[in-house]
């Protein structure tokens, strides 16, 4: 066991490497930099430039440098922990980073969750009562989460809120609890916000999780293990959770590293819409401004997230299910 | 491509069937009354007879010497709106409006006529015969947040110390160029440049806001006051890579740190966090109202940090802010009309600055020759010009609250003429078509669009930012219009960075701005829509023009002579020290422009919505919206008040 997470974290390493040259690559392939965003700036404050002087400013940022020592300076720093600096937010990307990246797995984990705790007792539903009205039902309604874009059902919900219930749109408190120490209150007014982005970012993974737990145990239901425990006179409860339920649910397990970046890109698009202080909106401006080290980083600390993701529901797997061996 | 996705798809669009039922009554801009003391000199105390002062309520109690003692020998008094305000409250607006609500101070201002420049900081100014030095005195007695007094030094600072330095400007501003300021004592300076640069009381009263800053407190992060491994910890510590960023990032309020600094605006920040910023008011802020009450009424202002500028509307619409304009557009007002009618929020229209809110620019350098030739073809532009139905755009997209109106000075302007406003700007496709068919440009392979002569089909690719202004609607209608009389005119889209590259390559057709610097203030600084002095993304007529005159012929492209000329006049405008003379070149150039549309304007003046909470007073009903005026700082923002 051990020496097979070992291989695993050792093959975690090129993989990460190669992302980082994706990475670092793909950001400086659309036109402009920095300094174009920042020269766009200067001009509105009435400043002249000429085209040698922008020179000067691209040194001032190390872009005369070539591209392989920029990459090299920016993920050197990102191994030791230092992961450069923001020219667009004039901070420390690590400060940026950490105060987001904590309400981007909230919000992506609660969302997670928020999609299994619907998914899967509605999936054993339509399953053991298919063709029944409630697998029709079910299927419907979760289609419609899955159908109806999330930006979309985030101005909803956002409407529903505020109409409905009060709660003040855009954030993830009210304004009285914007910046103030933790505390109860504070705690309920978040949850009473936090719904929204785990409802929207959570329901358009519900319908395809669903499906496909339906599709698997009905594969299970019918295998001849099933028939005897049942003729054998198992309660059909403890049967299904027992057996059919433990192999179809495998695949869920196993792809848990791969549904982290879909919901975190999810989370992106509706952060944005409902404005919420969390990694997606930073990435996408510092993506437009193509403020590298920022951009950078997020997105590696993204994929380090989805590699262990993988790894983790790697060993998930073998522990729920027996017949996996460490080869 | 999220960004636009979304901004296309919005609250707006949901709601506007909805508005055909509630047909939106009452978008009207009322002309708003101002007092006349809002285009005269501010008096001061002494001068008004005014002996007693007083403070808000919220200050007493506090630690601090008298009132009296904080306003200084002889206080500003300002005048609000109509009625005398009352103290207190807690105003919520965006972090968007950092530079529109808490009052901004500038040595001088501009009056609300948009053409005079009054005193503030500086009690008077004087330029030299010879235009070449500007000398301001500072009222006595202004002090900072802190209680120190302000001083000459905190001029020179920002001047001598910051933009002639080259780590920290590596482009030297335009108007920092040959120029150095040198004090004559602690109230007394003055500016001086090698060549005449008698404007520079224009950029004072605009820009004025940005050329100073405590030096007490910034001489500690730089180089010329601190030993420099010192000062490299101490930036360290901070968590920055230079002392430039640090300097920058908390000037622009952008960090913790930088409620660390003192001001003397009407409010100080006193917390910054990545989501908030909060002010309160500052207790040595020296304008008064008449019975003498210190400014401003309110008390604190809680800004929230918002990204996303659908969310800002959705707020404004639904009264969760007290004051919002800045990322507010044409486009939000039928949002903005139906959250009115909950009684949450009051919508003001003002208007927009903009001659022209989308000025319409051929690319008279563009490297195929063909299309270049076309473009400087008089019969082309007035054809292009003319075929487009400005009224019905300012129907269909401004409800009709907009003027239509070539690109030219704004009315407010002593440049300005009527007949500059509206040459070629009617509506007559029939003679489009005509003088089209004269160019020899006729359909020729029957798909109902014009071709060239010899049968190539023409094109022209419009490249634009939607920002700001309403431009892609607008540029919808244009290229209908234009369909109508044949012309094939491409929309597209693209990203501000990739506009600003292919600007600085002078790879576009064509592009569009918004017409801003048309005041008497920046027009005759930057005429840059009627003469080649400059060319950047906002600016894309002649790229090869403007090189040939900013190398001295180096590189670029010899102009023809009507450019040499609009140039000559551009440079005496500039540097001229008789104000008559300013003028009657101004208009000379105008004139020029209008005979020739260098650019084709659209609808300008347009709405501008203003939401504010129902209880705030003293802002007025109509107002001009623009950077060349700052917004809001002609309408004393430090007198608006809660009933």
């Amino acid at each position: 066991m051990r020496a097979y997470i070992a291989r695993r974290i050792f093959g975690m390493l090129p993989t990460l490497a190669l992302i980082s040259i994706i990475i670092f690559v793909v950001i400086q392939l659309p036109p402009g930099d920095i300094v174009t965003s920042t020269l766009d700036r200067l001009q509105a404050e009435g400043v002249e430039v000429s085209n040698d002087q922008i020179q000067n400013l691209r040194a001032q940022y190390n872009l005369d440098q070539p591209m392989v020592f920029q990459y090299l300076h920016w993920i050197g720093g990102f191994v030791v922990g230092d992961m450069g600096y923001s020219y667009l937010y004039s901070r420390p990307v690590n400060e940026l980073v950490w105060e987001r990246l904590g309400y981007t797995l909230l919000i992506t984990v609660s969302a997670l969750i928020f999609t299994w705790a619907i998914a899967i007792p509605a999936g054993i539903y339509s399953a053991v009562r298919q063709y029944s009205i409630g697998d029709y039902l079910l299927t419907t309604v979760m289609l419609f989460g899955l159908a109806t874009p999330s930006f979309l059902l985030a101005l909803i919900v956002m409407y529903i809120g505020y109409e409905w219930f009060g709660i003040t749109i855009g954030g993830l408190f009210s304004p009285e609890y914007r910046d103030v120490p933790w505390s109860l209150d504070r705690v309920s007014d978040f949850l009473g916000h936090l719904w929204i982005p785990m409802v929207v970012v959570g329901l358009s993974g519900t319908a395809s999780t669903m499906r496909i737990l339906r599709a698997n145990l009905l594969d299970e239901l019918n295998k001849p293990y099933v028939v005897t425990a049942r003729a054998k006179g198992v309660r059909p409860i403890k049967l299904l959770i027992k057996y059919p339920l433990r192999i179809a649910i495998n695949p869920f397990i196993s792809t848990i590293g791969l549904l982290l970046p879909v919901l975190i890109s999810g989370e992106a698009i509706v952060s944005i819409v409902l404005g919420l202080p969390t990694t997606g909106p930073a990435l996408i401006q510092a993506l437009i401004n193509q403020d590298m080290y920022l951009a950078g980083s997020f997105l590696m600390l993204l994929a380090i997230l989805t590699v262990i993701g993988m790894l983790l529901s790697d060993l998930l797997l073998a522990w729920s299910d027996p017949r996996i061996r460490y080869e | 491509m999220v960004r636009s996705s979304i901004s296309v798809i919005t609250l707006r669009v949901i709601l506007l069937p909805v508005l055909v039922f509630l047909k939106i009554a009452g978008v009207t801009a009322d002309q708003a009354v101002l007092p006349k003391a809002w285009f005269e000199p501010s008096r001061t105390a002494s001068e008004l007879g005014i002996t007693k002062f007083s403070q808000s309520p919220i200050l007493s109690g506090l630690e601090l010497p008298s009132v009296e003692v904080r306003l200084g020998k002889d206080p500003l008094v300002v005048s609000p709106l109509a009625d005398i305000g009352r103290y207190g409250g807690t105003i919520r607006i965006t972090r968007n409006e950092w530079l529109t609500f808490p009052n901004v101070e500038s040595p001088m201002t501009i009056s609300a006529d948009m053409r005079t420049i009054l005193p503030n900081l500086a009690q008077s100014w004087q330029t030299s015969p010879d235009g070449r030095r500007l000398t301001l005195t500072l009222r006595e007695g202004i002090k900072w947040s802190d209680g120190k007094p302000l001083v000459s030094d905190d001029f020179l600072f920002v001047f001598n110390d910051l933009w002639l330095n080259d780590e920290f400007d590596p482009i030297p501003r335009r108007m920092a160029k040959g120029g150095r300021a040198e004090k004559i004592d602690d109230r007394t300076f003055y500016y001086e440049f090698e060549n005449p640069n008698p404007l520079m009381v224009n950029y004072v009263a605009q820009y004025g806001s940005f050329m100073f800053l405590p030096k007490h407190y910034y001489q500690h992060f730089h180089p010329r006051y601190v030993e420099k491994e010192m000062l490299s910890r101490r930036i360290e510590d901070l968590g920055f890579i230079s002392w430039m960023e640090y300097i920058e990032a908390c000037r622009r309020q952008l960090i913790e740190e930088s409620v660390d600094q003192p001001t003397v605006d009407a409010f100080q920040i006193v917390e910054r966090t990545p989501t908030l910023a909060r002010y309160i008011r500052n207790p040595y802020y020296f304008k008064i109202d008449p019975k003498g009450q210190q400014l401003p009424y309110i008390d604190k202002i809680d800004q929230q940090i918002i990204d996303n500028k659908e969310v800002i509307a959705a707020m404004s619409a639904t009264g969760q802010l007290d004051f919002s304009a800045f990322e507010l557009k044409t486009q939000d007002i039928p949002l903005l009309k139906l959250g009115e009618q909950s009684g949450d929020i009051r919508v003001l229209i003002w208007n927009r600055l903009h001659s022209s809110d989308v000025v319409i620019q051929p690319n008279y350098n563009y490297p195929d020759k063909r299309l270049a030739k076309l473009y400087w073809d008089h019969r082309f532009r007035e054809a292009l010009s003319i075929a487009i139905n400005r009224e019905e755009m300012n129907q269909i997209i401004y409800f009709g609250q907009g003027t239509p109106s070539q690109m030219t000075a704004h009315p407010s302007s002593a440049m300005y003429d009527k007949q500059f406003a509206s040459a070629y700007a009617d509506y007559d496709p029939a003679r489009a078509n005509f003088l089209l068919d004269a160019l020899g440009l006729i359909d020729t392979d029957g798909d109902g669009l014009r071709d060239y002569e010899d049968g190539e089909p023409l094109t022209i690719t419009l490249e634009f930012v939607d920002w700001e202004t309403p431009k892609g609607i607008s540029l919808e209608l244009v290229s209908i219009y234009w369909r109508e009389v044949g012309i094939d005119l491409r929309l597209k889209l693209v990203d501000s960075s990739l506009q600003s590259e292919r600007a600085q390559a002078n790879k576009m057709q064509m592009t569009v701005w918004h017409g801003d610097k048309v005041t008497d203030i920046l027009l005759p600084i930057s005429p840059l829509w009627w003469a080649p002095i400059q060319s950047g993304r906002e600016n894309t007529l002649w790229n090869d023009w403007v090189r040939w005159r900013q190398t001295n012929g180096r590189l670029g492209v010899k102009p023809p002579p009507i450019m040499t000329q609009l140039q000559e006049w551009a440079d005496e405008m500039y540097s001229t020290i008789d104000d008559k003379r300013r003028i009657e070149l101004g208009k000379k150039i105008l004139d020029v422009g209008a005979k020739n549309i260098w650019t084709i304007g659209t609808v300008g003046l347009a709405p501008q919505p203003v939401v504010i909470s129902p209880k705030l007073r003293g802002v007025p009903d109509n107002g001009i919206w623009g950077w060349d005026n700052r917004w809001t700082l002609s309408y004393h923002p430090s007198t608006w008040y809660f009933e």
